[in-house]
């Protein structure tokens, strides 16, 4: 499996990267585990997941996949992996976030606790100490969001080696 | 733009990559945002390369496969189902059918097909996909270590001539 680098971070994934939006809804944990260990064994390095998975957004099934992500990366050197996730960006009209009571934004307090609620899923704590997001992505679904908003929140974690590294927009 | 420029000046973070809906029946990344990524150094990570499950051809000619995405999108109706007239539109479902000819033409399946020609662009570093089952597992990874030739590219681009954003 080829490698290529995000950006220009000096992280470098492979060309495939599994995503995970059907775990726990389309496919179920037991099948979920088994995709992500199939790929794994394939030499997949780069999974992709979000706050707001599985789709469609629901809040009885909310954060259902992260969860299962989590479960499955117990089982692995946790180095040998990035991993992304992302933050749910305001959800009126659009679509209806699963995630606090449908009312999700790009501020540096919903940053903050999808960044929180995506590490404890995955079994990580936020001190420090602790490994990190493989990258996380603000989801603007609104022209009238300001750059320096999200940029300010996400560089906090990008410039504390709590949790971030390289940061997307999706 | 913004927002890099934004970063910059501040000296915090930047965006480094970008997750797109992108394939061969959605290319419209192309049109702008492919040759700014190229200049500002931003990866693109598309998802959907197969749009939705469509490029598989599994809803063609009127086939709504059981626990397939688009076939519960229509039982749940509004956003979804609105969602299912775009992924699935005869449009889609008419440029599907030629990248299947395409497809079995290089001995290969849609799914691997697909995956491979999002792989194919400069500006694409990981291409994300997606499964509901481990046995659809195969067809995608068939696409690791494989570069479509020439004549299959240029067989791609000209569906994308004759049928202009199939999902609109």
């Amino acid at each position: 499996m080829k490698t290529r680098r995000l950006g220009t971070s000096a992280i470098a994934v492979t060309d495939i990267c599994m995503g995970t939006m059907t775990f726990g809804a389309q496919a179920d944990e037991k099948m979920s585990l088994r995709i992500l260990d199939q790929s794994f064994d394939a030499g997949i390095n780069f999974y992709d997941t979000a706050e707001n998975y599985p789709v469609p957004p629901d809040p009885k099934w909310a954060g259902r996949t992260e969860e299962i992500v989590g479960k499955w990366l117990a089982t692995k050197d946790r180095d040998a992996i990035i991993l992304a996730t992302k933050v749910c960006g305001p959800s009126h009209g659009w679509l209806t976030a699963s995630q606090r009571a449908g009312m999700t934004a790009l501020d540096r307090h919903n940053i903050t606790r999808a960044v929180e609620a995506s590490l404890s899923a995955w079994g990580q704590t936020t001190s420090i100490s602790t490994k990190h997001i493989g990258r996380i992505m603000a989801r603007p679904s609104t022209k009238r969001w300001k750059p320096s908003t999200i940029s300010s929140a996400l560089a906090k974690y990008a410039s504390s080696a709590a949790a971030m590294r390289p940061a997307g927009a999706s | 733009m913004k927002s890099l420029e934004t970063s910059r000046r501040r000296g915090v973070a930047e965006y480094q990559t970008i997750q797109n809906n992108f394939s061969m029946n959605n290319r419209r990344f192309e049109d702008e945002l492919a040759q700014v990524c190229r200049e500002e150094g931003v990866s693109l990570i598309p998802y959907s390369p197969l749009a939705g499950g469509v490029l598989s051809g599994k809803y063609n000619d009127g086939a709504r496969p059981e626990g397939a995405r688009f076939s519960r999108y229509l039982e749940i109706g509004g956003r979804q189902a609105a969602m299912t007239k775009r992924f699935a539109g005869e449009k889609a479902l008419a440029s599907t059918e030629r990248f299947m000819a395409i497809a079995a033409e290089a001995e290969m399946s849609p799914v691997t097909l697909a995956i491979a020609w999002s792989k194919q662009h400069d500006f694409v570093a990981s291409t994300i996909v997606g499964a509901t089952h481990e046995n659809q597992l195969p067809e995608i990874f068939a696409a690791s270590d494989l570069e479509l030739d020439k004549a299959t590219m240029k067989a791609i681009k000209g569906v994308s001539r004759d049928i202009r954003y199939p999902m609109g």
